[in-house]
């Protein structure tokens, strides 16, 4: 029978590609494992070490590491807390910037348009943060053409302000990535109805597209997070060097003082201070936000 | 979504997002034209000065040699794992296995910090007792790109039709013909994007590399950073501009033909 043979020949098919699909897969995990699991797992290892710099034995652990910090909790207390709250703001900025242009990229009726605006949103990803950043000090120094309105003789540079565009650049595509595919997919009868039932523009905007889109703003915003928080470059150039934020602060142990294992405290604390904060946000919003709230609801009701 | 978003007010603050993303793009390329020797925006005069004094600056030359070569092992390498994986994960997504774990691994280099991972490799590399050297920094930028190209080739090769494949194994090619044959040239526009997207990416990326710098493993954009930190001259705008204009022009002449966009999940142009 042909349709017997037909379903044997894709079970041939099923079977022969299940062997491989598995074995496909570990170049990618040992790449991600080896070079990168591994590597921040000895990081972490080594903020509780003492051994010098350099030296592969880690043992015996210990705390003082953690206690050098706490020790002057005052100073890196600010350091972390401005680290965060630029990063948050930074990352705030990005939304704010990404959000209307990824609702011109899968509203516009016109192709031309599409393309001009899916370009501008690949040119951050195109170009490194370093001359992207020189490109905020040249706009935001003393002779520029905004920083030569700031009243100081710096223009707009070495300050928060500065820091926080930057990474408001840094964070937008970041925020794209995970904002515009579920744009993309929104179903459009929603907001035709809501139309229909005599919403307007504003209104449709908030309770229907901003609401069905949360999910994907939410996890591009904590990208950028985590992203603003750790970047190197864009604190030193544009926030000055009296202005430190804590990548700044490990990048100088690590090549200026050859504390490793303070850079691998300060790493360590970084990395969970943008865990426990994501997973708080996530939390929140994932118990605040509309759309959790009405898929409670129907659950509960389909019960 | 044509019934929203579209309008004026929608139009205008998508232009006004465009301008901020242009913003420093404009600055640099602006100011690599000032005839002053000190940087200038909008520049003063007309100059091209500042671009023949890229050659007057030692060091610059070697570190552009070294990012070239290793954005282009990057580049082949990422690709070919992409490629690798996301018939591994196109597979066991058809087969019904759940891909949810996997797709977090593959994204984990994004969301650990560039900077993380620069001290950890570092401190794993002199673990070792080896000196550093092109390798690492190649490994590094692999590591960076990679949940990129996974994205990239992952939303073609998850679409395709699975009937063209089952057609050409019922008329006997193998597995490996099947994929060379069939899959490969259906994946090529994600290919070209992938390959294009992995060497731009590694070409700018400083937060690991600056950590895996010593005098002889000085990539462009940290010698760029290093000496920015100190002085603001015409010529770093100048080297600015081009390290902009190649991709940009790169990007606007092969984005219809093949497609970065797919990096959004979304094509550019697409009705």
């Amino acid at each position: 029978m042909t349709a017997g043979t037909a379903t044997r020949a894709i079970g041939v098919v099923r079977e022969r590609t299940g062997r491989g699909a598995a074995y496909l897969l570990i170049p990618a995990i040992l790449v991600v494992v080896v070079f990168l699991l591994v590597p921040v797992a000895l990081l972490v290892a080594r903020s509780f070490s003492d051994s010098p710099a350099g030296n592969p034995d880690l043992l015996p652990l210990t705390w003082d590491n953690y206690g050098a910090i706490l020790e002057s909790w005052g100073y890196y207390l600010g350091r972390f807390g401005k680290t965060l709250l630029l990063a948050g703001l930074g990352a705030l900025l990005g939304a704010l910037v990404a959000y209307p242009l990824a609702l011109g990229i899968v509203s516009t009726r016109s192709r031309a348009l599409r393309f001009t605006y899916v370009f501008f949103a690949l040119t951050p990803l195109l170009v490194s943060v370093v001359i992207r950043t020189f490109g905020w000090q040249v706009i935001l120094g003393p002779t520029g053409p905004v920083g030569q309105f700031a009243p100081g003789t710096n223009g707009f540079l070495s300050s928060d302000l500065a820091v926080v565009i930057g990474l408001g650049h840094l964070a937008t595509p970041f925020v794209l990535l995970s904002l515009l595919p579920v744009l993309d997919n929104l179903d459009h009868s929603l907001i035709r109805a809501a139309r229909g039932l005599g919403a307007g523009a504003v209104r449709v905007f908030l309770k229907v597209v901003l609401t069905m889109s949360m999910p994907g703003l939410v996890a591009g915003i904590l990208v950028s997070f985590s992203v603003g928080a750790t970047v190197v470059v864009t604190p030193q150039l544009l926030g000055g060097r009296q202005n430190q934020l804590v990548p700044n602060l490990i990048f100088d142990q690590m090549a200026q003082f050859f504390d490793w294992n303070l850079a691998a405290s300060l790493s360590t604390l970084l990395m969970l201070m943008i865990g426990v904060v994501s997973f708080v946000i996530g939390l929140l919003e994932s118990w605040l936000s509309p759309l959790a709230r009405a898929r409670r609801a129907v659950a509960l009701s389909g019960r | 979504m044509r019934d929203f978003g579209d309008g004026r007010i929608g139009r205008l603050l998508a232009f006004l997002a465009c301008l901020f993303l242009a913003a420093p793009l404009i600055a640099v390329v602006g100011s690599s034209f000032t005839s002053t020797a000190y940087i200038q925006f909008p520049p003063a005069g007309f100059s091209i000065e500042p671009y023949l004094d890229i050659a007057a600056h030692p060091g610059f030359d070697t570190s552009t040699w070294l990012s070239l070569i290793i954005a282009a092992i990057v580049s082949v390498a990422t690709t070919v794992i992409a490629l690798v994986t996301a018939r591994g994960l196109s597979i066991r997504r058809r087969q019904g296995k759940k891909t949810g774990l996997l797709d977090l691994l593959f994204l984990l280099p994004i969301t650990i910090p560039h900077a993380v991972l620069g001290v950890a490799m570092l401190q794993v590399l002199y673990g070792l007792g080896l000196q550093v050297s092109i390798w690492p920094l190649i490994i590094a930028h692999i590591v960076v790109t990679i949940p990129f190209g996974i994205r990239i080739i992952n939303t073609t090769d998850g679409g395709l039709d699975l009937n063209t494949e089952r057609a050409a194994e019922i008329l006997g090619a193998s597995a490996l013909e099947v994929y060379l044959k069939v899959i490969l040239p259906q994946l090529r526009p994600a290919v070209v994007a992938t390959f294009f997207l992995s060497a731009t990416l590694s070409l700018g990326e400083v937060g690991a590399s600056l950590f895996l710098a010593d005098a002889k493993t000085v990539t462009l954009p940290v010698r760029m950073f290093q000496f920015m930190q100190y002085q603001a001259l015409p010529f770093i705008s100048a080297l600015g501009t081009l390290l902009i204009a190649v991709p940009l022009i790169v990007a606007l002449l092969t984005e219809k033909p093949f497609g970065l966009a797919r990096l959004f999940g979304i094509k550019a142009s697409r009705r």
